[in-house]
């Protein structure tokens, strides 16, 4: 055997269909579940009442972590341990757009654990002393994520990108939480989160009777909330300073495409070969070759109806305008330069394989659901994202480079020791 | 039930499979027997820098990364005290791939000065990053060498300190590499959508060629039984004073770790957990608190870990602690608890039987750790349990002479 050969390889362009039934409520909400027979179910509730619909900074927030700690019947430790008995882990995630309960169970449970669940969620009443407990303990873990230099570079630039009062731009601070209150967080429940069920999605089917429980909530809106324009600052260059830092943490971004653009496979190709791998030629130049940091990423966050192209290292302290002058150089060297074949055929194979890999097992396949359902793409929208990607050409990267990555429009936060 | 086979080869190589045709992937999983446990205490870190340079390329791969990538593979690694684990999760076509990769490199890295070199780089940013650069980050830094004294638990994979990353020379690394990572000290774990005929003479063209080795003897020196309590002081600028009680328990191959990983859970581990209940929801003395065990191969760690709110006094917070550990050791714990725990534990090994990369790692864990059958007596072993079981840990650890305390003092600069 020839071991200096490498074995021949095969590239997956097949994705499995991601095949959701659909069932209606009573109430007219949608259930999307996949056909199979797993004994464990993860069950999704998506309310329409995330960060978007709040008239207070950080209303939605608050009633997502506050959800489970009290009806008019059981307190919040009464709640928890019937969950626990029936082996349930709840979760409730709080994003721009929904608040997400989610259920991870064996299937037997669910039968009884969806009509506790929806008694709970229709009949809030939160304790003043859990409230004040929120508040005091989100205020203590601001104090200690202020202390980081991640976190500080990351909100800067934020709010250097879309404006201090813009929902992305603002952050919650300690005033923000002071200012909440359980009057206000109460009206946001009985006004928004009630009734805005939006959709559900079940990795595994259950039975009809089961899932008739959560006809009990009117149905919500399906509009998509609006999303006022950004109003980004003049300024495009943020140092931070913090005295005992022994690293700083680099922060970059611009506005840019995302998934509704049919630009956007080839877009999220290009931004991969910069920085989204192990591979990326950020990772060789600042990692792997100068050893400056652990590791550097860039990537698109994808907001509603905004993304932005985001670059993050923490980086040796002394290094860090050198890290910088290494990251410019290499947006010039994609606009200069047309990539290599033999480069290009690396990426386009992995981030293939890392679409294949997001497709593997019944809860991913919940997530890319999920992704398709919020942004408004077609079913199929996968198959055609991995058809673009494998087609995009170094002529293409090279338009894109150029057309997009406007270095002028980047913004540049370092918080780190400036004293030295 | 996981359904799996083993078979080893002849230089020792001990090899499980397990297929699961409804994945598109397979993941080839080698674990080595080696961790932080194994090195001197003049050159700790070693194992975890070690595993950096496994990324280096080798005498037929030049580059590790590259061809894995083009493979449309995604791999990683990670170092604890007892074990160093790469895995790889790629298409199933495109297996061999990675069996050639993990050969190759298991055969005959490339150990260069320049790899090296940029490897302690990385290797001293991220020991920055993880544990100078965040609040409470320097923790295992003191808290291991405060619980152990003897055991080479003493030190954190990262390494006792940044000067003993900076000594390593390519001589060290070179001896490190012939004791440990050769076939008879290894794993490997082929677990997806490849069959067991595939496997096998798959396994056997890529690895087979490799020189046999030996298999590392893990003698480590004992950890005498602990005779006092013990107490350190840190005071930092951070916004909350912590405090983290730890204890000597068993081993990860004792019969009563099951029972202790319960007790753990009824201390701390969801809203309802004893602790958080207590001295979160009722007494506001802890903004967060939790309690775990390290799952150590030797004599491991309950850890008992939670912030204070500012105001309370950090000897408040440890008495309210003891009321709770008193409490538990005097009257035990309830049916209930029990049930509940319980019942969340089967969800959980049901969730760890999900994904191929989870089972193929689960695997390797269990054959280093003597008996690979051991995975599928799992449950049976937590039912094994009960709340007199349980009771029973907690009078054997929760004594104040087994106890090391290790308290944050938020001093604002």
């Amino acid at each position: 055997m020839n071991r200096a050969l490498a074995p021949s390889i095969h590239t997956p362009l097949h994705l499995p269909s991601i095949g959701m039934k659909k069932a209606l409520l009573k109430n007219g909400v949608p259930v999307y579940y996949i056909e199979n027979e797993e004994e464990l179910v993860k069950i999704s509730l998506f309310f329409a009442s995330g960060s978007l619909y709040e008239d207070q900074q950080g209303l939605a927030a608050a009633l997502a972590q506050l959800l489970l700690s009290g009806t008019s019947r059981l307190n919040a430790f009464e709640i928890q341990e019937q969950l626990d008995l029936w082996g349930a882990y709840t979760e409730v995630e709080n994003s721009y757009e929904h608040c997400t309960v989610n259920i991870f169970c064996l299937k037997p449970y669910a039968k009884a654990i969806l009509p506790f669940l929806c008694e709970v969620l229709q009949d809030i009443r939160i304790p003043e002393k859990e409230f004040v407990l929120y508040q005091e303990r989100s205020i203590e873990n601001l104090k200690v994520n202020q202390q980081k230099t991640a976190f500080i570079a990351k909100r800067s630039l934020v709010k250097n990108l879309y404006g201090e009062a813009h929902p992305y731009g603002k952050s919650m601070g300690l005033i923000q939480y002071e200012r909440l209150t359980l009057d206000r967080i109460e009206t946001f429940y009985k006004e928004v989160f009630v009734s805005s069920l939006e959709y559900v999605v079940l990795s595994t089917p259950l039975d009809e009777k089961d899932i008739a429980v959560l006809s009990g909530f009117p149905r919500g809106t399906t509009k998509r909330p609006l999303v006022a324009s950004s109003e980004s600052v003049p300024e495009t260059r943020t140092n931070i300073h913090k005295d005992d830092a022994v690293q700083a943490s680099l922060a970059l971004g611009m506005e840019c495409i995302g998934r509704q653009s049919p630009e956007y496979p080839a877009w999220a190709l290009l931004i991969t070969l910069f920085g989204g791998y192990f591979g990326s030629r950020l990772m060789k130049n600042i990692r792997e070759d100068k050893g400056y940091t652990y590791g550097i990423h860039s990537g698109v966050q994808h907001l509603p109806d905004r993304s932005y192209l985001s670059i993050r290292s923490d980086v040796k302290n002394d290094a860090k305008e050198a890290c910088l002058e290494e990251i410019f150089k290499e947006i010039k060297r994609l606009k200069e330069e047309h990539i290599e074949e033999e480069e290009l055929v690396v990426v386009k194979n992995y981030l293939l394989g890392s679409v294949q890999r997001s497709f593997d097992g019944s809860i991913a396949l919940c997530d890319r659901f999920r992704t398709i359902y919020d942004n408004e793409l077609p079913l199929d929208y996968y198959q055609s994202y991995i058809q673009a990607i494998n087609q995009a050409d170094s002529q293409l990267l090279y338009t894109l480079a150029n057309k997009y990555l406007d270095t002028s429009d980047i913004y540049v936060v370092v918080a780190g020791n400036f004293s030295t | 039930m996981l359904a799996f086979e083993c078979f080893t080869l002849k230089n020792g190589l001990r090899v499980i499979h397990h297929y699961d045709p409804l994945t598109p992937l397979v993941v080839v999983n080698v674990l080595y027997n080696v961790g932080a446990r194994d090195e001197s205490p003049e050159l700790t870190g070693m194992a975890h820098l070690f595993e950096h340079l496994m990324f280096g390329g080798s005498k037929n791969a030049v580059s590790y990364d590259e061809p894995l990538q083009h493979a449309s593979g995604e791999n990683n690694a990670f170092t604890s005290n007892d074990i160093t684990n790469y895995y790889v999760t790629l298409p199933a076509e495109n297996i061999e791939t990675a069996l050639w990769l993990e050969s190759d490199r298991m055969f005959q890295l490339s150990l260069t000065p320049k790899t090296l070199e940029v490897q302690q780089g990385v290797v001293i940013e991220e020991f920055k990053q993880r544990y100078l650069n965040q609040p409470y980050g320097d923790m295992w830094l003191y808290f291991r060498p405060l619980a152990y004294h003897s055991h080479p638990y003493r030190w954190a994979t990262i390494g006792k300190e940044i000067e003993h990353i900076e000594k390593v020379t390519l001589e060290d690394l070179f001896s490190f590499y012939s004791r440990f990572y050769n076939p008879g000290n290894a794993i490997l774990v082929v677990a997806g959508n490849v069959s067991l005929e595939n496997c096998q003479s798959l396994v056997e063209k890529w690895f087979g060629d490799i020189p046999g080795g030996n298999k590392n003897p893990n003698i480590y020196p004992a950890e005498p039984r602990q005779q006092e309590a013990r107490w350190q002081l840190l005071e930092r600028d951070v916004p909350m004073s912590s405090l983290s009680i730890g204890f000597h328990c068993g081993k990860r191959t004792d019969p009563d770790f099951h029972s202790t990983e319960l007790l753990c859970d009824i201390l701390g581990s969801s809203a309802s957990s004893r602790l958080y209940q207590r001295l979160v929801k009722e007494r506001r003395l802890f903004a967060d608190i939790g309690a775990y065990s390290t799952e150590s191969l030797d004599t491991g760690l309950v850890i008992i870990s939670g912030r204070l709110f500012p105001g309370i006094a950090e000897a408040d917070g440890e008495m309210a602690i003891w009321e709770i550990l008193n409490e538990m050791v005097e009257s035990g714990v309830t049916p209930t608890e029990w049930q509940k725990v319980m019942n969340k534990k089967l969800t959980v090994l049901k969730y760890s039987e999900l994904e191929v990369l989870n089972k193929a790692m689960n695997l390797a864990m269990f054959a280093n750790m003597g008996d690979v059958e051991q995975i599928n007596r799992e449950e049976a072993a937590y039912h094994a349990t009960s709340p007199e079981s349980i009771h029973a840990v907690a009078k054997d650890i929760f004594r104040s002479n087994n106890s090391s305390t290790l308290v944050y003092k938020s001093v604002a600069k």
